[in-house]
């Protein structure tokens, strides 16, 4: 049957090639219609992989959709002064009006809400102490009972021995270490005041306004504990599920905006204004747009690499340069129609199908290889195109079909697993497959038949023969040979190295961390990490919405104990209960009547005064104590630190060890600052002049926040309501990591921590962790389909039991030798790269197929001819192979780099168990009787 | 009396017997935990050990630590020998851990901590300092024997027990394993006041130092957040001769 439609093929071929040929136009023409009316989208985040129908995929997807919170941008700036981050920050939010995105009606709209440069600091500066707890209340009660510089120094010595010393073990809660290190900052910044109002420096009320913020609401905004990292949070307009308008405005403000802030002249003109900073942005949607446009290079590069590379063999093995061409022509149509099937199917590309052409590339060439061989010889035999083409389907024919049917069906087998992921990546490259054999076996030879036609009128039918393959690897035959002489030391030797690459599978690791697997100098990436590292805050997250706002307080609460969380973000941290508010109250009202009894104004912006009692000179004891409770800090902050080793708190640790000078107190600011104010004559004068500044704006910032009005969730600023509160009335809670989530099993015990809070928890994490479990169930099912399809088409292919598991062997131990140099090579698995696994027994069981049906048609007694040509063929197909599937290991993005280099370690393991092994095996348990069979070339 | 009698009596008689056996064989939750602080009882110690603690993001810090006990360890001190940013740095827990001072060279200062901190961590570590608290098991634990298990390889009696008034205040139960024969505890977990397992302490390498049974590695784990903390004594000695002065708060600086 399969002769008759290859003879039937080549008549028709050599009488109407041109049909063929407008045929192949026509079905690009199509393809290319559907890619215009369905243009394809490059879906390449991980989230993506995740099956949409996953609960917590519908909940993520559902708390995106209504929370734009939940697809924040979060800006990084680094390098120059706190001063001059400050100042891009105030610009950025100024001009983030400025990135827009084309809606669906082409219209502009601003892409940005919000741009919040601080903590929420206007509520806090409201309502802080309300919302501070009873027993921080009566701290700040005592710390606050005299605002003159002495008495609050001593004040402040005694909190930090009373809070952060003796009662040390409490630090160990993230929110009190949070709370220490800004309470240092601030009150060494305080200190530090003193000798700019000794030098009556112009400076001074803007920096007096600064540390009174810092004293009474903490730092405003966030920063590193060193000042060298500050964040900025960008609230999109749209949710992150607008993917194309949300890929606009990212691009619109980071190309557009940041760029041009950043660009922007310095006063005089003469240069940068910021020309010291780096500015970097980081978060889901920075995150996608990157991650697509380093796919989008990486897709592109390889492909060309591979194309530009396969050609070069092409022309070096075989001496022509049409037939090479006519093959990558070939290829390009094979990739264009499946991309159309594609959009029309999926309507995108995802990170597993991205590099669907490289891969096509590097299967597909290997038919025009074939399909050259045979046509070329037949004409240099003098045969006619109808005897050319006869001759190359007999010949190649039915091993290209039958490699393309092997190898296509094992990839639709990944349909049968019914994760999205696998289905999309098993129908693209069967259908990719199938496709490319198509043009293979029409348009390919009807553009043989039109080269010969033309080449017969300008050659008058003296065609050129073309020159024999160069490359001949007089080795396969030797080695041949070898096989034949001494089968069973063969089959040991290689049996032993597989048996040592098997052992070092145990060693198999598995990399359950995405931001390991992306880009690692991708710019988002690199923020990611630095957020991890300086503020212990991980990236990825946990998310669940409640009803009610008690609930929440009560999963808040709970969750907040917990050390492997950083930071949970909920609506009842800025409304406490009722209960709890009244509790707070007298407290307030005390810290409030007193603070409004020191000043004329306690109204916010209106100037006020110190009162008579605070003196512009303080008396020369006093100063002495000054000097005396600067050693008790240096002490304090001294103990501190060393609390702070012993309870591995190293964010506190660097703090108290940029004070003090760590082990060397000869570099402590303290001590310095302690020193230089002994010296100075005027001490007292600056002290009281000091005081009567920075007092008088302390109190009132003090008197506004002692605010007693109830808040409710109705009183709260449409801000803060908005990231918190859906239309329906829930309420969002995100849970941040403090460690680094994908080590060391620290994933269940986070993710067993916020299921305790929710049963409906998603997020980043628990998507990830999701996806893991899923590719590794998933995965083995593929693995085992991809198996059982390639048995069974060998079964049919061979009708023999013993061949069909002959063939199976070295498909194993190609396998086998893949995974154990994998592991050799100190690579680690990941949810991309694992995807090669069931793709390689797809891909190399070709190599098994061919020399099985070459050893049957020539006899075992004809090894070395049989690996001579076949194994010449199977070489060079490998080599092509090998070349595309390396485009791909060189891949920015390790995921997909990872997948080159398992595929490039499995075409070239099932090359060599294909022409040792199974020749070895062969030549012991088959006897050396020719069979009847006609085939390919290989 | 007659035979079908006699026969009636004799089978209520074993049958009250065989009822009765097991309530005069068996021991209480009370009675093992007493024969545990038998068998561990040291008047006094001096123990150099290692400590390693790993938090639950992967950091390690790594201590070499002297602890004193005193008064069958109602008293307690622990100095830091090693490495030299914590040299020096001294514990004393008095009391049964009701009291306790901190000792800083650098900066010669003695602190009291606060009482509030017994539930707490202790210098980072997986144990609170009611663990570290030494003191009598019977004393501060009671409940009931819940069946018998074993742990590695040895039988052990499974007692599930709560806290007594002078007990720890951080758990609301715990299981105490303890070996059927040596009366040594190999692993106790501890439970939140949510009923949540919290905490697993294993005791390992149990040695009799003059006829005193004392582990000599413990491994305290977090099961919520993964925390793990190791103490492994490498110097042991029991019941020598102590200055009662050596814990007082005044002696911290000497």
């Amino acid at each position: 049957m399969r002769k008759q439609l290859f003879d039937r093929l080549a008549t028709a071929l050599s009488r109407h090639f041109g049909v063929f040929l407008i045929g192949g136009a026509g079905l690009t023409g199509i393809a290319a219609l559907v890619l215009i009316l369905f243009p394809i989208r490059i879906e390449t985040r991980v989230m993506d992989l995740v099956p949409a129908d996953e609960p917590s995929a519908q909940e993520f997807n559902d708390i995106v959709r209504q929370y734009a919170s939940a697809s924040q941008i979060i800006v990084g700036i680094k390098g120059g002064d706190r001063q001059q981050k400050i100042a891009f920050a105030r610009a950025l939010k100024e001009r983030a009006h400025e990135a827009t995105y084309t809606d669906p009606n082409g219209q502009e709209q601003p892409y940005v809400k919000r741009v919040t440069i601080g903590a929420d600091t206007d509520f806090i500066a409201e309502h802080g102490l309300l919302l501070t707890k009873k027993r921080d209340l009566e701290n700040f009660d005592e710390l606050f009972a005299d605002l003159r510089l002495v008495p609050l120094l001593t004040a402040y010595n005694d909190f930090f021995e009373r809070e952060y010393i003796e009662d040390s073990a409490s630090v160990t809660e993230r929110e009190k270490e949070d709370r220490a290190i800004n309470g240092l900052k601030g009150v060494v910044r305080w200190l530090e005041g003193i000798e700019l109002a000794g030098r009556g420096d112009q400076a001074l009320p803007e920096y007096v306004d600064q540390v009174t913020d810092l004293l009474s609401i903490g730092d405003p905004y966030i920063f590193s504990e060193d000042d060298q990292l500050m964040l900025v949070m960008v609230q999109p307009a749209i949710s992150f599920d607008q993917m194309e308008e949300t890929m606009d405005g990212v691009r619109a403000l980071r190309d557009g905006v940041v760029a041009d802030i950043l660009t922007q002249p310095s006063a005089g003109g003469s240069s940068r204004r910021f020309a010291d900073l780096n500015v970097t942005m980081t978060g889901m949607p920075v995150l996608a747009l990157e991650e697509g446009e380093v796919a989008a290079e990486d897709m592109g590069a390889s492909s060309l690499i591979a194309l530009v590379l396969v050609l070069a063999l092409f022309v070096l093995a075989f001496r022509m340069w049409t037939a090479p061409l006519l093959a990558v022509l070939n290829l390009v149509l094979g990739i264009f129609w499946t991309t159309g099937v594609v959009a029309l199917v999926f309507g995108r590309l995802n990170l597993l199908t991205a590099m669907f052409a490289v891969i096509l590339i590097g299967l597909g060439i290997d038919f025009a290889i074939h399909l050259n061989a045979a046509f070329s010889t037949a004409r240099s035999e003098g045969k006619d195109l109808k005897g050319s083409l006869l001759a190359m389907f007999h010949h190649a024919g039915a091993g290209v079909l039958t490699g393309a049917l092997t190898t296509s069906a094992a990839f639709f087998a990944l349909a049968l697993t019914g994760l999205d992921a696998l289905v999309e990546l098993g129908v693209t490259l069967g259908v990719g497959i199938l496709l490319t054999l198509l043009s293979s076996m029409t348009v390919l030879p009807a553009m043989y038949a039109l080269h010969v036609r033309v080449s017969d009128r300008l050659f008058k039918r003296n065609p050129r023969a073309p020159k024999p393959v160069r490359l001949t690897f007089p080795v396969l035959a030797d080695l041949g040979a070898l096989i034949g002489r001494r089968p069973w030391l063969v089959l040991i030797a290689f049996l032993l190295i597989t048996a040592g690459l098997g052992t070092a599978m145990k060693d198999a690791a598995f990399q359950p961390d995405m931001l390991e697997i992306e880009p690692p100098d991708m710019p988002s990436v690199v923020l990611h990490r630095e957020v991890l590292e300086r503020f212990e805050i991980h990236p990825d997250y946990a998310m669940f919405t409640e009803k009610e706002l008690d609930t929440t307080r009560t999963a808040v609460k709970r969750l907040k104990k917990n050390r492997l969380v950083g930071r949970v973000d909920a609506i009842t941290e800025y409304v406490p209960s009722v209960k709890e508010q009244q509790r707070r109250l007298p407290l307030v009202n005390k810290m409030g009547d007193r603070m409004r009894g020191v000043i004329t104004s306690a109204a916010p912006g209106t100037p006020t005064e110190a009162p008579p009692a605070v003196q512009s000179s303080v008396s020369a004891a006093e100063a002495e104590q000054l000097l005396s409770e600067l050693e008790r800090l240096q002490m304090n902050v001294q103990e501190m630190g060393q609390l702070a080793f012993t309870s591995v708190k190293k964010r506190l640790k660097r703090a108290c060890d940029r004070l003090t000078g760590g082990e060397d107190p000869r570099f402590s600011r303290i001590l310095a600052l302690k020193n230089r104010l002994a010296q100075s004559d005027t001490l007292s004068t600056a002290v009281g002049t000091y005081q009567r500044h920075y007092l008088p704006r302390l109190a009132q910032k003090l008197a506004r926040m002692a605010n007693p009005t109830p808040i409710t969730v109705d009183s709260l600023p449409a801000k803060i309501r908005e990231r918190y509160l859906s239309d329906e009335g829930s309420n969002l809670v995100t849970i941040y990591a403090a460690v680094d989530l994908w080590h060391e099993g620290k994933t269940e015990l986070f993710l067993s921590a916020t299921k305790k809070a929710s049963d409906r928890v998603t997020g980043t994490a628990v998507l990830v962790d999701r996806l893991i479990a899923l590719i590794g169930s998933k995965g083995l099912m593929a693995t085992f389909l991809a198996l059982g399809t390639v048995f069974i088409i060998l079964l049919i292919d061979f009708r023999h039991l013993g061949y069909a598991v002959l063939g199976m062997v070295p498909l194993l131990a190609g396998f086998t030798w893949m995974m154990g140099l994998f592991v050799l090579l100190g690579k680690k698995f990941d949810v991309i790269n694992v995807e090669a696994i069931p793709l390689i027994l797809g891909i190399g069981i070709d190599d098994a197929v061919h020399v099985l049906h070459s050893i049957r048609r020539q006899g075992i007694g004809q090894l070395p001819n049989v690996l001579r040509h076949t194994g010449r063929a199977l070489l060079l197909t490998s080599l092509t192979t090998g070349i595309a599937f390396g485009a791909i290991a060189f891949s920015a993005h390790i995921g997909m780099a990872g997948m080159g280099q398992l595929l490039v370690l499995g075409v070239a393991s099932c090359f060599l168990s294909s022409v040792v092994l199974l020749p070895a095996l062969m030549r012991i348990f088959i006897k050396d009787k020719p069979s009847n069979e006609q085939g390919g070339t290989r | 009396m007659k035979s079908s009698q006699l026969r009636r009596t004799t089978i209520i008689c074993v049958l009250a017997g065989l009822l009765a056996a097991p309530a005069v064989m068996a021991q209480s939750a009370t009675e093992i935990l007493q024969k545990v602080d038998e068998v561990g009882r040291a008047e006094t110690s001096r123990i150099a050990f290692s400590q390693q603690v790993k938090t639950p993001g992967g950091d390690t810090r790594s201590f070499k630590i002297i602890g004193l006990t005193g008064d069958g360890g109602a008293k307690g001190l622990s100095e830091y020998v090693s490495p030299n940013q914590v040299r020096g740095m001294k514990i004393l827990t008095l009391n049964e851990g009701d009291d306790i001072w901190v000792f800083f060279p650098r900066t010669n200062r003695t602190r009291k901590i606060a009482s509030s901190a017994r539930n707490r961590r202790v210098q980072g570590s997986d144990f609170t300092y009611d663990d570290m608290a030494s003191g009598k098991l019977a004393k501060h634990w009671n409940g009931r024997v819940a069946g018998q298990e074993k742990i590695n390889g040895k039988q052990c009696h499974k007692l599930e027990v709560t806290p007594t008034p002078s007990g720890p205040r951080s758990y609301s139960k715990a299981i105490i394993w303890v070996d059927t024969s040596s009366y040594t505890v190999p692993r106790i977990e501890y439970f939140d006041t949510d009923g949540d397992k919290i905490k697993r302490l294993t005791l390992e390498d149990y040695r009799s130092i003059a006829g005193v049974q004392i582990p000599h590695r413990y491994a305290m784990t977090n099961l919520t957040d993964g925390g793990h903390t190791t103490m492994t004594a490498t110097k042991v000695e029991v019941n020598i001769k102590l200055n009662a002065r050596v814990f007082t708060e005044a002696a911290l600086g000497r």
